[in-house]
């Protein structure tokens, strides 16, 4: 009973953390498919340059990481229930920076991907965020 | 574990998290001086630089993520400890592409050898503490 407890939770955790392992890995050792990510997932032109080339390693490799937390948190939402609360906040971060890209960053630097995809992907991330969020405050 | 390897590993561990809540916080809100810090701290000279403040903000946000729970493994190692395998994987990792794009690190951003190495002791020497000590602790 207990390990059923938290079902929606851990399968939510689980599929963040898949995506985020899989990204992370996409990133490392697959770099020329990082610019179609960062063009799908970022919103971002990335120009696959030698700097770049070197520079999506520490960003791949700390996205794989975070899947591997909320791998654990997934494992046992009780005992990790304030890491999935930092994850919570690391997608309220994002949603913001989203946002704030949109508007800051310069023109060529925007990918031109279909606006309503933008504004389905931010809501996307935001739901999965309160969710989190919601079922992890029910957790005891 | 001998007490004094014990000791090490809080102390890298309270210095990981505090470089991963600063780094991720002038990546994120001061990407300029973001780059002049990673110059001096890596020895980093990048030629183009709008793509790489991009690139820095989502970085800085998993970075203080990083940090954040860097911390809360410090206030109760004993329920946390299995973290410490991420953070010897994160670190693993960033070994890793340090030695296998060391040419295009020296050529493409500048760094030395001595600042390539370096840096590449100071993660093996966390990655091994904190293996050792979370294997200590199972």
């Amino acid at each position: 009973m207990a390990s059923n407890k938290h079902q929606s939770l851990k399968i939510l955790l689980w599929i963040v953390a898949v995506y985020h392992i899989g990204l992370g890995l996409l990133g490392i050792f697959a770099k020329d498919f990082a610019v179609t990510l960062a063009k799908n997932f970022f919103n971002f032109n990335l120009t696959l340059t030698d700097q770049t080339y070197w520079i999506i390693n520490p960003l791949a490799a700390y996205i794989l990481i975070f899947g591997v937390f909320m791998a654990l948190a997934a494992k046992d939402p009780v005992k990790y229930k304030n890491v999935i609360y930092v994850g919570v906040v690391l997608f309220a971060i994002r949603v913001l920076q989203r946002v704030v890209f949109f508007v800051t960053a310069p023109e060529g630097l925007v990918s031109n991907i279909d606006p309503i995809r933008n504004i389905i992907m931010l809501v996307v991330v935001a739901i999965i965020g309160i969710a989190m969020f919601v079922m992890a405050k029910k957790v005891k | 574990m001998p007490a004094v390897l014990e000791i090490a590993t809080l102390i890298y561990l309270f210095l990981f998290s505090c470089y991963h809540i600063i780094t991720g916080v002038i990546s994120v809100f001061f990407p300029n001086f973001a780059i002049r810090f990673y110059k001096m701290l890596y020895g980093f000279h990048p030629k183009e630089t709008e793509q790489l403040k991009m690139t820095l903000r989502p970085w800085g946000n998993f970075a203080i993520v990083t940090g954040v729970i860097g911390f809360m493994v410090l206030y109760n190692i004993d329920r946390f400890f299995l973290i410490l395998f991420p953070f010897a994987l994160l670190l693993s990792i960033r070994i890793w592409y340090r030695l296998e794009l060391r040419s295009q690190l020296y050529r493409d951003l500048k760094v030395t050898k001595l600042q390539n190495w370096r840096m590449i002791i100071i993660q093996l020497l966390g990655a091994v503490l904190f293996v050792w000590f979370a294997f200590s602790l199972l």
